[in-house]
């Protein structure tokens, strides 16, 4: 049955590279603008030269890897095709920044364009399905480390740093990193007072009825209100207080009660699904209840927890973008300053971090998560 | 099987009583006069809360439409045998895009868009797509398999069955899905008014771009109500859509 599967065409690898193809010749592969205000003049593939010439070849490879019956040798061919329009890609961005600003005034600029975004787009569905179809895992990391040395090579010796973002990025360099330390420290603290108090919360919730229907009605409709909405409705409350309705104060406590539905909610439904068998064998043991608890319970309930935790991360890692129009210095502060001046690439400046910082955070804490399931429980699942 | 109606009452209530408020300047001038007496102008010049309340659902409204257009027919084709080979590709891409910071989605289609009222539309339909292919596939996976086998042994085709039984028994789970879009929907919305979008958005930024407490608040509580009770109208729909039990 797989042989016969196999022969057939690779759909998915198939729209991988046509999605590729569209990126090297129907959108403009680079944008240059004469200063960083005005309206962008779109420029071709052929403004990449040879490196640009290489993508849409490689491109048309992928193409015919996907449609070509396969005989075994599909699936490496796919992803060495892949690979190589991934490295090829800064190569080729590097060389239109180039010849853009040739001879350009020293304030013109090149941004990466929608068709350098979409043969990104396609090769990575290319590299998707090759590596699903792929029997052996060796080679997709072979790749990796592959297309990772030819972009830090790209951004040596490559051009790259005639790119706009790469411009942007130099003269905004304080301001970046102050703005990456604020976002995580913000979204750090609130995580952490969330736990201190979410855990506690949803530990009462799975002891006593009324507490959880109570505190889940309310974190709930915490998390339905806009963030933006949120913070100014702490404005009248805190300035009534005597307190800053401004600053990190109501930035610290819009994150924690944003991520405070996922932590309680969790934790209650860890508690909640331990088996009573287990608890019962452990009160057996002449375990205490709080012995029960940190020693039986909350073990068994640690994956789930990780898993809120992770959720919670996930969510104020974007919210903590909007906190910056309280006044909170975060990584939002240049996605509006971008916004306020029509400044694309430091709009892409202050995005890009935010989204490395999310799939970073959900890597990880699903690793601990994992990490952490109790060998026992492991063995039962497989 | 017995219907509940005081759950769908409350929420057509509420949702009927906010329409009413939001009609009424004259009451969100008084009140917002009376909590700031010391601020020269105390309610948003440019248009009433009820005009706001309109931009923002027509935001809302066609986004979400266009997501609902677009994500259940995917979610629906990758269970398919047509579609099963995009079935992990889509999956994984909801996955990732699920991790995204909507903020994110929305500041990375302006430099591929520009700025204003279409831009915000598409970003919001896009980001709104995650939860619902996620839970068009989650629901039609969960349709039993002896129950399929019922309906081909009664003769149904393929379109008929899906229609008539896959439906039916996912519809639940798929809106649960675009709930949980939609209300993300009204919130980056609302930061969507920075992008030149218009709605609720608008009081709050120009409120703290002049100092006035009282414009943000007027933008705020609006806000925060109007996601507040569609979330609890689409949850009574959602509990409307769940499949009777004999």
């Amino acid at each position: 049955m797989g042989s016969a599967q196999s022969r057939r065409i690779d759909r998915v690898a198939a729209a991988g590279a046509l999605i590729a193809l569209a990126g090297c010749v129907w959108l403009p592969f680079a944008v240059s603008r004469a200063n960083r205000i005005v309206a962008g003049v779109p420029a071709g593939i052929g403004s990449a030269g040879a490196p640009g010439y290489a993508l849409a070849l490689l491109a048309v490879l992928a193409l015919v890897a996907a449609l070509y019956p396969d005989r075994g040798r599909r699936p490496a061919f796919a992803l060495a095709s892949a690979a190589a329009l991934a490295a090829i890609l800064p190569w080729a961005l590097g060389r239109s920044a180039v010849t853009l600003l040739a001879g350009a005034p020293a304030f013109a600029r090149v941004s990466v364009g929608g068709g350098a975004w979409l043969t990104a787009a396609g090769a990575a569905v290319v590299w998707f399905a090759a590596s699903q179809a792929a029997s052996r895992r060796t080679l997709g990391y072979a790749a990796a480390g592959l297309v990772a040395a030819s972009w830090a090579l790209a951004f040596a010796f490559g051009g790259l740093d005639r790119l706009s973002l790469v411009m942007e990025y130099a003269v905004q360099r304080d301001l970046f990193w102050s703005a990456v330390g604020t976002h995580l420290s913000l979204v750090g603290i609130s995580l952490g007072i969330a736990l201190l108090i979410g855990v506690p919360l949803g530990v009462a919730a799975s002891r006593v009825g009324l507490v959880r229907d109570v505190v889940l009605g309310v974190v709930g409709v915490i998390q339905t209100v806009p963030s933006l909405a949120l913070l100014g409705l702490l404005v009248v409350p805190l300035s009534l207080l005597g307190l800053p309705g401004i600053g990190p104060l109501p930035g610290v406590i819009a994150l924690t009660l944003y991520s405070l539905l996922p932590i309680v909610r969790d934790t209650y439904i860890g508690l909640a699904g331990v088996d009573p068998a287990i608890v019962d064998a452990g009160r057996g043991m002449g375990m205490s209840r709080l012995q029960l608890l940190l020693r039986v319970e909350a073990p068994l309930a640690l994956p789930l927890m990780i898993e809120g935790t992770r959720a919670a991360a996930v969510t104020i890692i974007g919210i903590a973008a909007v906190v910056a129009f309280v006044g909170v210095g975060t990584l939002g502060v240049l996605v509006f300053l971008g916004w306020g001046q029509q400044a694309d690439d430091l709009i892409l400046l202050g995005a890009l971090p935010m989204v490395v910082m999310a799939v970073v955070a959900d890597g990880s804490l699903r690793w601990l998560g994992r990490a952490v399931v109790s060998p026992g429980l492991r063995g039962d699942l497989r | 099987m017995k219907r509940r109606w005081t759950g769908p009452l409350l929420a057509a209530a509420a949702a009927g009583a906010f329409a009413y408020v939001v009609s009424r300047q004259d009451w969100w001038a008084a009140a917002l006069a009376g909590l700031f007496p010391s601020l020269p102008q105390t309610v948003f010049p440019t248009a009433t809360v009820g005009e706001l309340v309109i931009q923002h659902l027509e935001v809302v409204g066609i986004s979400s439409a266009l997501t609902i257009a677009i994500g259940v027919p995917l979610g629906i084709w990758v269970t398919r045998a047509s579609g099963k080979d995009f079935r992990e590709i889509v999956a994984a891409g909801v996955d990732f895009g699920q991790t995204f910071p909507p903020i994110a989605v929305l500041a990375l289609m302006m430099p591929l868009l520009g700025f204003g009222f279409a831009p915000a539309i598409v970003a919001l339909s896009l980001y709104g797509l995650f939860p619902v292919v996620s839970n068009t596939v989650a629901g039609l996976d969960a349709v039993p398999a002896s129950v399929l086998d019922a309906a081909r042994g009664m003769g149904m085709g393929r379109w008929r069955m899906l229609r008539a039984v896959e439906i039916p028994l996912a519809s639940r789970v798929m809106m649960g899905g675009v709930r949980t879009s939609v209300i993300v929907n009204i919130g980056t919305a609302t930061v969507a008014a920075a992008t030149g979008a218009g709605g609720l958005g608008s009081p709050i930024f120009s409120g703290i771009n002049l100092q006035n407490g009282a414009f943000v608040l007027e933008g705020a509580v609006a806000a925060a109500l109007l996601a507040v009770i569609a979330d609890a109208v689409l949850a009574q729909v959602e509990e409307a859509l769940a499949p009777a039990r004999a």
